[in-house]
């Protein structure tokens, strides 16, 4: 069996294939994985895909799209290969924006920012006024930076969107990482994968916030009904922190935040919050954190960057704030308040994607290109009607990857993004994850989100 | 129409004096009410602010900013639970007592200004798709903008009945052709679909009557090529009318835009009534919080909203 | 139990707050209903083998009576007891306790939940004859007593807390 005849049709998705080169050659970080695939042969392949799907399904390792809708995340276990040379740039770039961003907030809650027009950052949902004059915690509002990149080959990564409120994925990175190499040991061989260690990061992170030596934190959750519930099951494990719901927490008479517990009443110090809208979960939580009685990760009002239309003035917030140019590059964007952006958009409406300003997993984005003739005429009318809701962005042929369709016993080339996660503790420190979340795109689509149906992928850097 | 000028040394400008207050009653406790209000007088176009408050009750921490039509906004969000939110504001604001000269032009002039580009197309509660048959019988004759300006207003003011109960906040500009009756703000939608129709680019402006209490009112703008923008009132049926007529709060495309106090808040009830009244009075009075209170308690109430 | 909370916040998830309570004690529940319900099936389907009477359509039906359940016409009794989308059913309650599960246990018991569920699933449509009711109903008791065995070797069987003290806090809750 040789893998020309496993990857039937090789139709080409995007002009770079993280794959193969241009030539249909295996690259040469893809060499020991595709002979890998060649041993096993489709039917062992396939046998394998069923056995990992059963253990996603046992296992709970869940995706919700309907909360009543039992779902097993869906993922492919080819892994994703990212080079070292790669990755050092990633890793510079995102280390050097999560510093810049969070720069950003500390002026615009706590100073004067001059960077981003106060039209746009005072409109976006998430900038919270009750923060003004606030400074959090050893000076951070973002602790947890969830970065979406798309490869458009050859080491140049360009980044779509910033998640900085509640970013979810990185036990769905360890997870699918974790299963791949116990399920599919030959693929790991040759490889030397770079490691991460997760929990100690991430303690480190919660211990350097805090003042006492030990503190009591707790991992705050929407419950078991949660698209992510998954991810705060398993980080709380992982973590070994509790788990609590909104009713399991009060704000006790001396304005500390409580968990209700069989024995007693505990005092938290830290919550790592996996919810937005904290009033709703938790009445007068935000008046302890600005009281400094409790610290939240991440901080409230981070979400006010996170906005797709702040996204247009990051790299002015790395020249402006750290005096750098920025490493990565990142799409470009249309403000249609701008009524020269707004004219350019209107005219090639048909080439741009169409993003809600404050959506988020995959919700509210338009890849004209890829619709159909009536659907993009009512998006066209939506955004004029609506210019401040959206923002449009280019769009981009970013790289394909090889999908094994077990079905068909075959290998199909799909769209692939990357989430890469990164932590900032109280020193200012910055931790970049190797590796990330590889998405995958339905067939022919560019949208990865899980939320829109997307797989994930097993990610490695290796040297 | 006021001739009282309270005494005023210049009689160009004139100063005005403003109370606006709304309340607005929920069947549960909100927890967190997130709100844009637009009740600030605008500068410019023959009106200078002088003196501008704005309390909420219960008090909520805010930040002001310019939206892109050059409205100041202010941006408030209240925690503290509560069953009723009071949105006052006061002060004063120098007028202008006279109207601008426009000399007449070509409708085409307009046509291609940038300024008034977005000012054509339709918008949420204006598509002037669905009335152009209705603009072209009424001014489709005419070839210059202020006698299409004319036309329309004059139109719409006499055609359309003023009365409430067969409109509401949602009501669109077609839906007001039909119905052939409307208060000022769907006369406004309809006449900015007509003139949208025709080409002339003009705007929705919300604010308060001079030298009256009772409800905010609402008229329209159209883009003139060297004046800016005038005013067209089908409520009243004046076109042109001095700055003096008006304390303006805010410009829009749409009510949409221009809505007072526009957000979301996060309750087990829902929006259970509204009340709202201003008051414009010649002269340089300063009112307090309890003014507003007071004014408040003669507003007529909304319920079911 | 006296530890200094302190001790505990770093390295430990075992705080028996009022949502793990809860989702602890329905987890039981649920299981405990799904058991019943497969026994009550076992039984019907093994008196049509061995040649009773009532048949087994006729004892469900007074089984089904019992619990409450209403069984609309063109859909069988035995449909509504095994797989029916609700928590009347076999599988209903096996899929409550798996939500139940996620949050409170540990993976060998989400484990033998999917099992269970796969078991029912799997098994090449739904079954008709009483015998192959028998058969699916041994199986999926087998793997609910195995369920039973992993809950008591877990650590949140044995640690700490008393089923009654969990029980009587669920009861205060409500």
């Amino acid at each position: 069996m040789s893998l020309s005849q496993l990857d039937r049709e090789n139709r080409a998705v995007s002009a770079f294939s993280e794959w193969q080169d241009s030539e249909g050659r295996v690259r040469r970080h893809y060499e020991s994985i595709a002979e890998a695939v060649e041993r096993l042969g489709p039917q062992e392949m396939a046998r394998r895909w069923g056995a990992a799907g059963r253990q996603v399904d046992f296992d709970a390792f869940t995706f919700y799209l309907d909360p009543r809708q039992y779902r097993p995340a869906p993922a492919d276990w080819l892994p994703r290969v990212i080079p070292a040379e790669h990755w050092e740039v990633i890793s510079a770039g995102v280390t050097q924006r999560l510093k810049a961003i969070n720069r950003f907030l500390l002026d615009l809650y706590d100073g004067e920012q001059t960077i981003v027009p106060p039209e746009v950052v005072f409109t976006s949902r998430y900038f919270y006024p009750e923060v003004q004059g606030f400074r959090p915690p050893k000076g951070v509002f973002v602790h947890i930076y969830g970065i979406d990149l798309v490869h458009m080959g050859e080491g140049r990564y360009v980044v779509l969107e910033d998640n900085l409120r509640i970013p979810s994925g990185i036990a769905y990175q360890l997870k699918t990482a974790d299963m791949a190499s116990r399920l599919f040991p030959e693929f790991a061989q040759g490889y030397d994968i770079r490691p991460y260690d997760i929990r100690q990061g991430y303690l480190d992170m919660f211990r350097s916030l805090c003042d006492v030596e030990s503190p009591v934190c707790v991992l705050l959750t929407d419950g078991k009904f949660g698209s992510a519930f998954f991810e705060h099951r398993c980080l709380s494990d992982l973590l070994g922190i509790p788990l609590v719901e909104g009713a399991d927490l009060y704000v006790g008479n001396d304005g500390r935040v409580y968990a209700r517990t069989l024995d007693r009443d505990i005092a938290v110090d830290l919550i790592y919050r996996r919810v937005e809208d904290l009033e709703m979960f938790l009445p007068g939580l935000r008046e302890a954190y600005l009281d400094r009685k409790v610290v939240l990760v991440n901080g409230i009002g981070s979400g006010a960057a996170d906005d797709k239309l702040v996204f247009l003035w990051a790299p002015q917030m790395i020249e402006s704030y750290l005096g750098e140019t920025a490493i990565l590059e990142q799409a470009k964007s249309y403000n249609l308040q701008d009524a020269a952006d707004r004219r350019f958009v209107i005219e090639n409406l048909d080439m741009l994607v169409i993003k809600a300003r404050q959506g988020y997993g995959g919700l509210g984005v338009y890849v004209m290109p890829d619709l159909s003739e009536t659907h993009r005429a009512r998006v066209a009318r939506d955004i004029i009607e609506n210019p401040e809701v959206f923002i449009a962005q280019e769009t981009l042929d970013f790289s394909d990857h090889m999908v094994f369709n077990d079905a068909a016993g075959a290998l199909e080339r799909r769209r692939v993004d990357l989430r890469v996660f990164a932590i900032q503790d109280g020193n200012g420190n910055v931790t970049v994850f190797p590796g990330g979340l590889t998405r995958v795109a339905l067939p022919g689509g560019r949208i990865t989100n899980n939320s829109s149906g997307g797989l994930c992928k097993p990610t490695w850097v290796v040297s | 129409m006021q001739t009282y000028l309270g005494g005023e040394l210049d009689c160009r400008r004139a100063t005005v004096s403003y109370i606006y207050a709304a309340r607005y009653g929920y069947s549960g406790d909100v927890l967190h009410n997130d709100n844009q209000i637009r009740l600030f007088p605008r500068e410019g176009e023959g009106q200078d602010p002088l003196r501008t408050r704005l309390w909420t009750l219960p008090r909520g921490s805010g930040v002001e900013y310019g939206d892109r039509f050059g409205n100041r906004v202010r941006r408030t969000r209240v925690v503290e639970p509560h069953r009723s939110l009071i949105v006052a504001t006061s002060g004063q604001v120098s007028l202008s007592t006279r109207a601008p000269q426009p000399a007449d032009v070509y409708l085409d002039e307009v046509k291609g200004l940038a300024e008034g580009m977005e000012f054509v197309m339709p918008s949420p509660l204006v598509d002037p798709e669905r009335v152009s048959a209705l603009a072209f019988c009424v001014a489709g004759a005419s070839y210059s903008l202020l006698e299409v300006a004319w036309m329309v207003t004059d139109w719409v003011y006499r055609e359309v009945r003023y009365g409430r109960g067969a409109t509401n906040v949602a009501t669109t500009a077609d839906q007001v052709a039909s119905a052939m009756e409307g208060v000022c703000q769907d006369k406004t939608h309809l006449a900015l679909g007509m003139l949208r129709a025709l080409g002339a680019p003009c705007r929705y402006a919300s604010g308060l009557l001079t030298g009256q209490t009772g409800e905010t009112h609402a008229w329209a703008e159209f883009l003139h090529p060297y004046e800016g923008w005038l005013g067209a009132d089908p409520t009243r049926g004046v076109v042109n009318p001095p700055a003096r007529d008006y304390v303006k709060l805010a410009v829009g495309r749409d009510y949409t835009d221009v809505s007072p106090v526009n957000g979301s808040f996060l309750s087990m009830g829902t929006a259970a009534e509204c009340a709202a009244i201003a008051s414009v009075e010649f002269g340089e009075t300063e009112a307090t919080l309890d003014d507003a209170l007071r004014l408040l308690e003669g507003a007529y109430v909304v319920r079911n909203v | 139990m006296t530890m200094d909370p302190r001790t505990i916040a770093l390295g430990t998830d075992r705080w028996l707050t009022d949502s793990r309570v809860y989702n602890l004690v329905w987890l039981g529940r649920w299981i405990e209903r799904a058991q019943n319900i497969a026994r009550v099936l076992l039984w019907a389907a093994q008196r049509e083998v061995d040649g009773g009477a009532p048949s087994m359509e006729e004892v469900l039906g007074i089984a089904a009576d019992v619990r409450g359940v209403s069984v609309s016409r063109g859909e069988s009794v035995l449909d509504a007891l095994l797989s029916r989308d609700s928590g009347a059913s076999l599988r209903g309650c096996l899929v409550a306790a798996r939500y139940n599960a996620t949050h409170v246990a540990p993976l060998e018991v989400m484990r033998h939940i999917g099992g269970a569920i796969e078991n029912l699933d799997g098994s090449g449509g739904a079954p008709s004859s009483p015998e192959e009711v028998a058969a699916l109903m041994r199986s999926s008791l087998a793997i609910l007593d195995d369920l039973h065995r992993a809950i008591e070797e877990s650590w949140f069987h044995t640690d700490v807390i008393s089923e009654e003290e969990v029980y009587r806090r669920f009861i205060q809750q409500q």
